[in-house]
């Protein structure tokens, strides 16, 4: 395809821009903004000559999309099980009714679990236990949720699955699990051992509770939580089995989205659950929007801009690595606080892309990007998706969230992770393990 | 791909047989056979180097995907206003009582909306409608659902949206809405009159009861069915410019897949449901079993069987042109009326597109096939989903259809049906109008 003229350039930004503010003004639903976003760039690029639908759908990354499917469908036949209510009883019976050591266990079982299930699907599972936990211990569940959130987002910026901006790099980088877990997860920890230290100071006043509540909570009867074991069993075979796959997934020359359908299919074949049950849980507004989003930023590189961002970076690369590292990492943590985590990372797609065929040796950046769209997400209450979920799934269940609350608290917890991000990358860096 | 290997070829044979009598026997959910059948497709297909997920996605047509979710959101908006109740109701009023009236009137109501809206959503709206005037009335459902499952499902194939094998042969084929209207329309219409007057014929003593409670009829308010006056003025409206569009698509250069998603685009601004109900509502399970089947028979592609395939219809063709469209008219009518239309449509789509890139001129042959698989589900009752629901509604009544009562109506209806429109075809193709 010959340059695009600058008529494409000006309509792809232009839709960009309004389908960006449409979200951000909150009128319609975000997956309605970007459907309709998509359809009209779709449109005129078939106008103007620069896009079509079947450019469009070549530009979806489908290896994501499956991966985010199958992984919802594996934690929908879980979730009935009531596997994940037991786990976060028998950790708060744990405790012995000290919700600081609450606050740390929940953090790390929350961080755990994202590590290998998207933000999204942890957080909906845990938000009712953890709200049913602090009644029953009498304390509020503000911190406790605040506090699962922000460490689910460190925490799944440490594997390939473990966040959605991480698959999209990961498929678009070639990836592998492992390079994660050998790359990121260090980092990763230092940051959690802080923000959890920020945060049982922050809340320090708030998590102090009575003796009855103790009572209540160790005289629950744990094993009720479980309510169907014979599929809890086999869910966790299939779980299992398929982290499995995940790990040695590119020495079978498998993707790891058909690894996640593969773990899927296995699960609806074995459990045989209602489809329609588990279809009618699985959350296609998310999957339509990042389908819708992918469409977009296609018609964006399509029209042209993407070739000036990359250009961009590329200068700075020439400068030095270290300032191009330090400058997508905070320049990443920013928009994907803005813009929210997924959508940026996937408009910095074909930038890397762009400047790896051009000879620039990304890897650092990559990992940049990941730890600067993973730590930024915690900046603002819509960094990421599962923020999203928490402040209005906190409205529904009685634990609102005031604005001050948040900059006081996630705001902190990322710039501080960032600011471990920086010093390890940099360390990293120049011991030339990047 | 040069010489077809023998590994590659078992294999994905193997794989489509194993998901093709998967679907036919039904104990499985048909989707997550389908969804089994790719899984294992594709892991195999990468194991033994011949498929890959770029290749498999390549094979999804997301022209249909996204014509057939675009018009699941509009036509579950639409029927929320209560505005196909209302048509029926006034159908019924119109016809004054007189029975044979009221079935040709809402044989052609069904008809006209099946042309539109799919099948399955006009036959689950019509048949509650028709069973209350039946039972108003004091007359038996049965002549009237048989007529008008039968006739909507002969209607839909008089358009380029009517029925999924239309959108199907349409996308693989570059065929336009005016396309169908022009070719297929004239012969579905006398196929329609004829039919009609075979179920008249058929049914001509039950249609000979006197109707009862001819006042209470008159006293029904059609507009009180409305439950959304403003919503139902608006989705006509938006209905009307989707079809406008439909109408002009090829000469806008937008594909019909684009025209049915800015259709839902505008419906779900200018209506504002609540996303998720609609969303939940979007039957899921139908596009995946699309997908997955599209990816499934990509696999037979990928390894050369259909390219073995291709060259037997070649070789038909040798016989003359007519012929050879009469011969897949009656082979796509006969295996519609024991098997379901979508999986037969897609794994023919392949065959026949490889003949067309050969450069014979298949057109007839598309024609044919869309009328033999939309004549030939009127048989059985399995031949076309719509039968189905038809039925299992009916089982909940005082008259349920049974197996015998469908076949008895369906046969000698098909029968009829196909020799017309098989008459008609073979005219059509000697003629040089196709």
């Amino acid at each position: 395809m010959d340059t695009p003229s600058s008529w494409a350039l000006a309509a792809s930004v232009v839709v960009f821009a309004l389908t960006y503010i449409a979200m951000l003004s909150g009128r319609a639903h975000r997956t309605t903004v970007v459907l309709t976003g998509a359809a009209i760039m779709i449109a005129l690029g078939e106008g103007l000559g620069f896009y079509d639908l079947h450019a469009a759908g070549r530009a979806v990354d489908f290896n994501t999309i499956f991966l985010l499917l199958g992984m919802m469908i594996v934690v929908e036949l879980f979730r009935e099980t009531g596997f994940f209510q037991y786990l976060a009883i028998v950790a708060a019976r744990f405790t012995r009714g000290r919700p600081w050591l609450l606050l740390i266990y929940l953090g790390v079982i929350t961080s755990l679990i994202s590590m290998v299930l998207d933000n999204v699907t942890t957080i909906l599972i845990l938000i009712p236990v953890t709200v049913s936990i602090a009644d029953i211990m009498g304390v509020p569940p503000l911190p406790f949720l605040i506090g699962e959130l922000t460490l689910s987002n460190i925490g799944g910026v440490a594997t390939l699955i473990g966040d959605p901006p991480n698959i999209l790099i990961g498929s678009a980088a070639g990836f592998s699990f492992t390079d994660f877990l050998v790359h990121l997860a260090p980092i990763v920890v230092v940051c959690w051992i802080v923000a959890q230290g920020f945060l049982l100071i922050t809340f320090r006043r708030s998590l102090r509770t009575t003796p009855e509540s103790v009572n209540r909570l160790m005289s629950m009867n744990v094993r009720l939580a479980l309510t169907d074991r014979k599929t809890a069993r086999r869910m966790l075979i299939v779980l299992v089995g398929t982290i499995l796959l995940f790990l040695v997934h590119d020495r079978l020359g498998l993707e790891p989205g058909v690894v996640a359908l593969l773990g899927a299919c296995i699960g609806l074949l074995w459990v045989r659950p209602s489809l329609e049950k588990v279809l009618s849980a699985i959350h296609w507004d998310v999957l339509l929007f990042f389908i819708a989003l992918f469409m977009i930023v296609g018609g964006l590189e399509a029209g042209g801009l993407l070739g000036l961002l990359g250009n961009g970076l590329r200068s700075l690369t020439a400068i030095g690595m270290s300032v191009a590292v330090i400058a997508v990492l905070w320049g990443g943590a920013l928009a994907s606080g803005v813009l929210s985590n997924v959508p940026f990372t996937i408009a910095m797609l074909p930038v890397l892309k762009g400047l790896a065929m051009q000879g620039v040796a990304v890897g650092p950046l990559w990992w940049a990007l990941a730890l600067g769209v993973g730590l930024g997400a915690n900046l603002t209450p819509i960094g990421a998706a599962s923020n999203v979920m928490v402040t209005s799934l906190g409205t529904d269940v009685g634990a609102p969230m005031e604005r001050g609350t948040w900059l006081r608290t996630g705001s902190v917890v990322s710039v501080l992770s960032l600011i471990v991000g920086s010093g390890g990358l940099l360390l990293a860096w120049s011991l030339g393990w990047l | 791909m040069d010489g077809v290997q023998l590994v590659p070829l078992a294999v994905s044979v193997f794989l489509f047989g194993l998901t093709y009598l998967g679907i036919l026997t039904e104990k499985h959910h048909r989707t997550i056979v389908s969804l089994g059948g790719a899984v294992a497709m594709l892991a195999l297909g990468q194991w033994l180097s011949f498929y890959t997920v770029e290749a498999a996605v390549a094979a999804i047509d997301f022209n249909t995907l996204t014509l057939l979710m675009g018009m699941m959101i509009l036509v579950r908006i639409f029927k929320d206003t209560g505005a196909l109740e209302y048509l029926a109701i006034r159908a019924t009023k119109l016809a004054g009582g007189r029975p044979w009236l009221l079935m040709v009137y809402l044989g052609a109501v069904t008809s006209l909306l099946s042309m539109v809206l799919d099948n399955v959503t006009t036959i689950i709206i019509i048949v509650p409608v028709t069973f209350s005037i039946a039972d108003i009335l004091s007359i038996s459902p049965v002549p009237f659902l048989m007529s008008e499952v039968m006739l909507s499902n002969i209607g839909g194939v008089a358009t380029l949206i009517g029925d999924p094998p239309n959108i199907l042969i349409g996308s693989a084929a570059g065929f336009t809405f005016v396309d169908f209207l022009v070719h297929l329309a004239p012969i579905v219409l006398v196929v329609w009159a004829v039919s009609q007057g075979t179920l008249l014929l058929l049914y001509r003593r039950q249609l000979l009861q006197r109707p009862v409670n001819l006042d209470r009829l008159r006293e029904i308010d059609p507009s009180k069915v409305i439950s959304d006056r403003r919503g139902a003025r608006r989705m006509l409206c938006v209905l009307g410019v989707t079809i406008v569009l439909y109408l002009i698509h090829d000469r806008i250069g937008l594909d019909p897949g684009l025209v049915a998603l800015l259709g839902a685009c505008l419906a779900l601004f200018w209506m504002r449901p609540t996303l998720d109900d609609i969303l939940n509502d979007v039957h899921w399970d139908v596009l995946l079993f699309f997908a997955a089947l599209f990816v499934v028979v990509g696999g037979l592609e990928a390894a050369g069987v259909l390219d073995l395939l291709a060259n037997a219809v070649a070789g038909l063709t040798g016989h003359g042109m007519a012929l050879a469209a009469l011969a897949i008219f009656w082979g796509a009518a006969i295996m519609s009326a024991v098997v379901d239309n979508v999986p037969f449509t897609i794994a023919m789509l392949p065959v026949l597109a490889g003949l067309a890139a050969r450069g014979l001129a298949v057109n007839p042959l598309w024609w044919a096939l869309a009328l033999g698989v939309g004549f030939g589900g009127n048989a059985t009752p399995v031949g076309a989903t719509a039968n189905v629901i038809a039925i299992s509604m009916s089982e909940r009544t005082r008259t349920p259809i049974t197996t015998r009562g469908w076949l008895r109506t369906g046969v000698a209806t098909t029968a009829i049906s196909c020799a017309v429109g098989g008459l008609l075809l073979f005219g059509a193709v000697e003629l040089g109008l196709f």
